[in-house]
C-alpha cells in the first residue's frame, strides 16, 4: 500500500465506509469485486496502527469485525450457510460503499454550486444561521462566553433544588411500617423514592434507630439485602413526639 | 389575458413572493396556459436584461427575482448577514442524501453517513433547506425529510438537468458492472420526475 509514505489521519475520514473506499481506491479495486482477503489485513493494519486515535472510532472496529467475519466465512465450503450469508453480506457492503461514493460526489457538486451561488440574492432568504458550526465556537470559547456573561451581569443565580427529605419523616416512616411488619427490606424502603439524597437520609434513619435501640439490622454475607428488624415489635418504641424531641437534641449535639 | 397585462401580473406576483413560484401556479392565477407564461417571462428576462439590478430566474422548477452577482457587495453592506450562510461538508453529505433518497428518514441518513447526524439535520431544518413531511409507515413512525424550496435557490439549480441523476453519479463503469438495481433506486428515478417541481407546490400549500 503506497500510504505507508505519508501519515493518513483517522479523522481525516468520515467513517469505516469512507477508509474502505479509499483503501478500494488505492488498490484500484472493483467496488463490486472487492478481494476482501487483501482489503481486511490493510484495514486491520491501517486501524492497528492508529489505536490511538480509536477513542470514539466503534463503528471503525465494528467494520473490522464484519470484515473479517465475511472474510473466514469464505474460506468455508461453498455450499455451507454461512459461505452463503458471507456472500450476501459482501453484496450489501458493495451496495453501502456505491451508495457512499454517489452521495460523496453530490456532496462535492453542491459544495461547488453552493460556492458559485454566494453572490446571488432573493427577498426571501433562508435564515441567516451559520451551518458551518466547527469553524466557529468550540467548547472551550463557548464557556468563556458563559463565564463573561455571569461577570458582566453581576448576579446571585437562584439554586434549584430538589424536594427536601427529613431525618425525622424517614424515621416516622421506618416506624409506621413496623406496625405491620417485623422486618423491612431496605431495598424495599428505597423504591419508593429512588434517589441519592434519600439513600444518605435513609441510612442516617436506620443508624439512628439501631443507635437509639429501636431496631437491628441484619445481613446474610456482604452485599446482600439488609433487613432492619423492630426490637419489641416496635410498639414499645417510644411515642413519635418524644422520639422527634430526642432527634432534635441528638441532630444538634 | 392579455400580453401586457399578463407581464405585468407576473411581475407582481414574482416580486411579492420574494422566492420562486411554479410555472403551475402562475398559470392557475392568471388562467393562463404554461406554454404562454413561459412565452411572457421570456420577453420579461429580454426587457429586463441589463436595465435592472434584478433578473428573472428559474430556479427549482419556477421563476423568482434574483439580485445580479454585480451588487452583492452593495447588498452586504445593507445586510451584512446575508453574506453568513457557509456550508459545512457534513451539511452538504446530509442534503445530497436528502436530495436522491427522499423522502427519508433520520435513522436513513445516519446508516448511509455511518455517522449521527441529528444536529445537522436539525441545522438544515433550521434553515429551511430541508423539512419534515409526514410520516413513514413502520415501527415508532419516524418522520420522514423532504428537500425544501430555498434549497434550489441556495444552490442555483433550475431543474432536475442540473444535476447528475443517482445512476449518473459515482463513476459509471462500476454502475455497469452492478447486478440489480440498489434499493434507492426507485426512490431516486421517482425524485427526478417531479421532486423538484413537486417541493415548489408544497411550499406554496404550507404557507398558506
Amino acid at each position: 500500500m503506497n500510504g505507508k509514505n505519508y501519515i493518513v489521519r483517522l479523522d481525516a475520514f468520515e467513517g469505516p465506509l469512507d477508509l474502505l473506499l479509499w483503501l478500494i481506491q488505492n488498490n484500484n479495486m472493483d467496488i463490486y469485486d472487492i478481494e476482501i482477503s487483501k482489503i481486511t489485513a490493510q484495514y486491520l493494519t491501517f486501524i492497528g496502527a492508529r489505536t490511538a486515535e480509536l477513542d470514539a472510532a466503534a463503528d471503525f472496529l465494528s467494520m473490522a469485525t464484519l470484515l473479517m467475519r465475511i472474510k473466514s466465512s469464505l474460506m468455508l465450503p461453498k455450499e455451507s450457510p454461512e459461505y452463503q450469508e458471507a456472500v450476501e453480506q459482501q453484496r450489501d457492503l458493495s451496495e453501502k460503499l456505491m451508495e457512499w461514493k454517489k452521495i460523496k460526489e453530490s456532496r462535492g457538486i453542491l459544495l461547488e454550486k453552493h460556492q458559485s451561488r454566494k453572490n446571488f440574492f432573493r427577498r426571501d432568504e433562508p435564515a441567516a444561521v451559520e451551518i458551518d458550526k466547527k469553524s466557529t465556537l468550540s467548547v472551550f470559547e463557548l464557556a468563556d462566553i458563559f463565564a463573561n456573561l455571569i461577570r458582566t451581569h453581576d448576579k446571585n443565580f437562584d439554586t434549584i433544588t430538589g424536594p427536601e427529605i427529613y431525618l425525622e419523616d424517614v424515621k416516622a416512616d421506618i416506624l409506621e411500617r413496623f406496625k405491620s411488619a417485623d422486618e423491612i427490606k431496605i431495598s424495599g424502603m428505597l423504591q419508593a423514592f429512588p434517589s441519592k439524597l434519600y439513600l444518605a437520609v435513609l441510612i442516617l434513619a436506620i443508624l439512628d434507630l439501631a443507635h437509639d435501640g429501636i431496631a437491628s439490622l441484619r445481613q446474610e454475607k456482604p452485599f446482600a439485602e439488609i433487613y432492619l428488624t423492630s426490637i419489641n415489635g416496635g410498639k414499645q418504641a417510644l411515642p413519635r413526639e418524644e422520639n422527634y424531641a430526642q432527634e432534635v437534641t441528638y441532630g444538634n449535639s | 389575458m392579455e400580453t401586457a397585462e399578463l407581464k405585468k401580473t407576473i411581475e407582481a406576483l414574482l416580486f411579492v413572493s420574494g422566492k420562486g413560484i411554479s410555472k403551475k401556479k402562475i398559470s392557475e392565477i392568471t388562467e393562463t396556459p404554461q406554454e404562454k407564461i413561459s412565452e411572457t417571462v421570456n420577453a420579461l428576462k429580454q426587457e429586463w436584461n441589463s436595465n435592472h439590478g434584478v433578473f428573472i430566474e428559474e430556479i427549482g422548477g419556477g421563476y423568482q427575482i434574483s439580485t445580479r452577482p454585480e451588487y452583492s457587495p452593495a447588498i452586504l453592506k445593507l445586510y451584512p448577514w446575508k453574506g453568513v450562510m457557509r456550508l459545512s461538508s457534513s451539511a452538504a453529505e446530509v442534503l445530497s442524501i436528502a436530495l436522491y433518497k427522499q423522502p427519508v428518514t433520520t435513522a436513513e441518513i445516519n446508516d448511509i453517513r455511518g455517522v449521527d447526524s441529528s444536529g445537522v439535520i436539525a441545522t438544515l431544518l433550521k434553515n429551511n433547506l430541508i423539512k419534515y413531511s409526514g410520516r413513514k409507515e413502520g415501527p415508532g413512525n419516524p418522520r420522514l425529510i423532504r428537500i425544501n424550496e430555498p434549497f434550489y435557490h441556495i444552490f442555483g439549480i433550475r431543474d432536475v438537468s442540473d444535476i447528475p441523476s443517482w445512476q449518473e453519479l459515482g463513476g459509471a463503469e462500476e454502475e455497469t458492472e452492478s447486478e440489480g438495481e440498489t434499493p434507492g433506486d426507485e426512490i431516486a428515478e421517482e425524485t427526478e420526475t417531479n421532486g423538484v417541481s413537486d417541493v415548489l407546490e408544497d411550499g406554496e400549500e404550507s404557507e398558506i
